[in-house]
């Protein structure tokens, strides 16, 4: 294997980016003080290290809430990227965006989220990177990638709301010896004619714990590991693209003190993109089946699906997205709607408001306070 | 008698000028297309008013190999834009394969290429409008010559002759003005399905570099809302080495 930097890369000259943003945010539904703002600074450089495309960012945030406050200073992605004949190797600190549908998002599932960011901010602010060896490329109409790294983490829950639970990782029962293994993954996809197609799997930890049941009643979080196996597809129909996802889950606890929590979950995904100048719809069809296993004796089997339709419209400076998500069968509903303007080439302003309609039992509770309308302004250099 | 030989003349004159049409383009086409194309474009978008909006400098990347071409577009400013990119795959396919990157997600997602009336990201250019001359799809017949600027010109009008192209193009004709010197197109008129001049592509400045002609500005100019966007070539490099990875999904997702 020839390493040949200089037949594909061109030195660039280091360029450094920072975002500013400043936010207020109004909670209508929590219970004082409902007004709270947030700043941070996200903070990228780019250049060329040791003949490797280099890319090291950085975030720090003040935030509060109706709940709490918080101050975080996190490092994002630090990553040397080699480019080897028709491959890319990427060592360091990183993200991988799997899958094809930009709302729903089955098969991205490598990098664990920070709550409730992934549901309000750009999903690429919401992922943890990890740290990892990705190796990708493509050679005619095949596509593949393998990725190994030794982190485990959990989804992160902002602290600032409580009412999401969260749970840290130190305080998993996990038993000793099984904290070494890492994660894995590999995806191979080719183009068939019109069709694009990719297959998925991945072996690593689960990010949320699973809850082992306790002889004295009660439950106990529990750390896990899942295998994902998944199929993606996307061809254009008429005038748009239609996107399919499948994913077959399997997740387990590993402390064998205590009853094994296995549970299996299988998803799918159908939507159509369809774009005509300013205008974008897409509706997507998710529906779940999932054997919860000794997670609970009641509602042990799960069924469950959803409609989501979001709607897009941009105009000079002008961007609007809308997206509506409606339980099938049922009464929940969460309302997203984001306005946007840019002032200029470094300003832009931002307007937003979602309202989540939600009962008891359902798999938005944790969420039912956080109806809420913002006002930011995104400062680029 | 007289009219058959008048309507006879008409006839062969017309399959005279197609043929002559074609020949105008094929040859436009073999002697502008290059193999690799490397240029920095300083892109303005300009109101109705010719007030400038927003200024980008963008990075293009062309790639002939067998059987298709490789298009890859990425926006290197302004910071808001930074990141984003296009790579088009023409297979001489009425639809050209299409992905869009948005450094926001952090996702390659494929968009309809058989839409090829939506605007290439704000801009007055529709994805349509980065196509070559689709030879295959489309008749076309000389019309005259006629000078433009300091140049002569063949002037040659293309219709749509494939029925899904048809359907899928925003124009229903397209008049080409040919640079007798150069043969390369430096005007293009867009006419909608009402018959109507829409749009007016002019490309100034034309200079050979190397085995080619190419121009320094294009000017796309919506003779409707009469907004404007405008290519300023910076720097280009023709025919030189452009590993496959350039146009490729990797560089488009290398932040």
């Amino acid at each position: 294997m020839v390493l040949c930097i200089t037949c594909a890369t061109q030195p660039v000259a280091a360029m450094v980016s920072v975002e500013i943003h400043n936010g207020i945010e109004y909670y209508p539904d929590a219970p004082e003080q409902r007004t709270a703002g947030r700043s941070d600074v996200h903070f990228d450089w780019r250049g060329d290290v040791l003949n490797a495309r280099t890319r090291i960012g950085a975030r720090a945030e003040i935030a509060d809430s109706p709940w709490g406050q918080q101050t975080t200073t996190e490092l994002r992605e630090a990553y040397l990227a080699w480019q080897i004949g028709h491959s890319t190797l990427r060592l360091g600190r990183q993200q991988i965006a799997w899958g094809r549908a930009d709302a729903f998002r089955l098969l991205d599932k490598v990098n664990p989220l920070r709550y409730p960011d992934a549901l309000f901010v750009d999903v690429a602010d919401a992922r943890i990177p990890l740290w990892m060896a990705d190796w990708e490329g493509q050679e005619n109409a095949w596509q593949w990638q393998v990725f190994a790294g030794p982190d485990r983490h959990l989804n992160a829950v902002d602290p600032r709301f409580p009412l999401l639970q969260p749970v840290s990782p130190d305080t998993l029962r996990t038993p000793e010896g099984d904290t070494h293994h890492g994660f894995s993954g590999a995806r191979i996809g080719r183009q068939i004619g019109e069709l694009d197609i990719g297959l998925y799997w991945l072996d690593g930890w689960n990010h949320e714990p699973l809850w082992h049941p306790l002889v004295n009643g009660g439950f106990e979080a529990g750390a896990a590991r899942r295998r994902v196996w998944g199929v993606s597809a996307d061809q254009p129909v008429g005038p748009g693209v239609v996107r399919a996802e499948l994913v077959h889950n399997e997740t387990a606890t590993l402390d064998t003190h205590f009853v094994r929590v296995s549970q299996r979950m299988d998803q799918a995904l159908l939507g159509y993109d369809l774009e005509h100048g300013p205008f974008f719809i897409s509706p997507q069809f998710y529906w779940e089946e999932a054997d919860l296993g000794s997670y609970t004796d009641e509602n042990r089997f799960r069924s469950y699906s959803s409609l989501l339709t979001q709607y897009k419209f941009a105009q000079d400076r002008g961007r609007l997205r809308a997206f509506w998500w409606h339980q099938a069968g049922g009464d929940e509903n969460w309302w997203s709607i984001k306005l946007s303007y840019e002032w200029d080439e470094h300003l832009e302003l931002r307007m937003g408001a979602d309202s989540f309609q939600v009962s008891d039992d359902s798999a938005l509770t944790a969420f039912r306070d956080l109806s809420r309308v913002t006002l930011e302004a995104v400062w680029r250099f | 008698m007289k009219i058959i030989i008048v309507c006879l003349i008409a006839m062969l004159t017309t399959a005279a000028w197609a043929e002559e049409g074609r020949h105008f383009m094929e040859e436009s086409e073999k002697v502008t297309k290059s193999h690799t194309e490397k240029t920095l474009y300083r892109l303005e978008i300009l109101d109705s008013d010719g007030k400038l909006v927003q200024a980008r400098n963008m990075e293009f990347f062309y790639k002939r190999q067998v059987n298709k071409e490789l298009v890859l577009i990425k926006f290197i400013s302004p910071p808001i834009l930074q990141g984003t990119g296009l790579l088009i795959e023409d297979t001489d396919k009425e639809a050209n394969d299409i992905w869009l990157y948005l450094p926001a997600t952090r996702k390659l997602r494929r968009i309809a290429g058989g839409e090829k009336t939506n605007l290439f990201m704000g801009t007055e250019f529709t994805h349509e409008d980065f196509e070559d001359y689709k030879i295959n799809l489309y008749r076309f017949q000389f019309v005259k010559e006629t000078s433009c600027g300091a140049m002569l010109c063949s002037v040659v009008a293309a219709e749509p002759e494939n029925p899904r192209e048809r359907e899928a193009s925003g124009y229903a004709r397209k008049l080409y003005y040919i640079d007798k010197q150069s043969q390369y197109p430096v005007m293009i008129e867009y006419f909608g399905h009402n018959g109507s001049l829409i749009k007016r592509l002019t490309a100034s400045g034309l200079t050979r570099q190397g085995n080619y002609w190419r121009p320094r500005t294009l000017e796309m100019a919506n003779l409707e809302n009469r907004r404007v966007t405008r290519l300023i070539m910076q720097s280009r490099e023709l025919d030189g080495e452009l590993n496959d990875y350039y146009v490729s999904s990797r560089y488009l997702r290398a932040d």
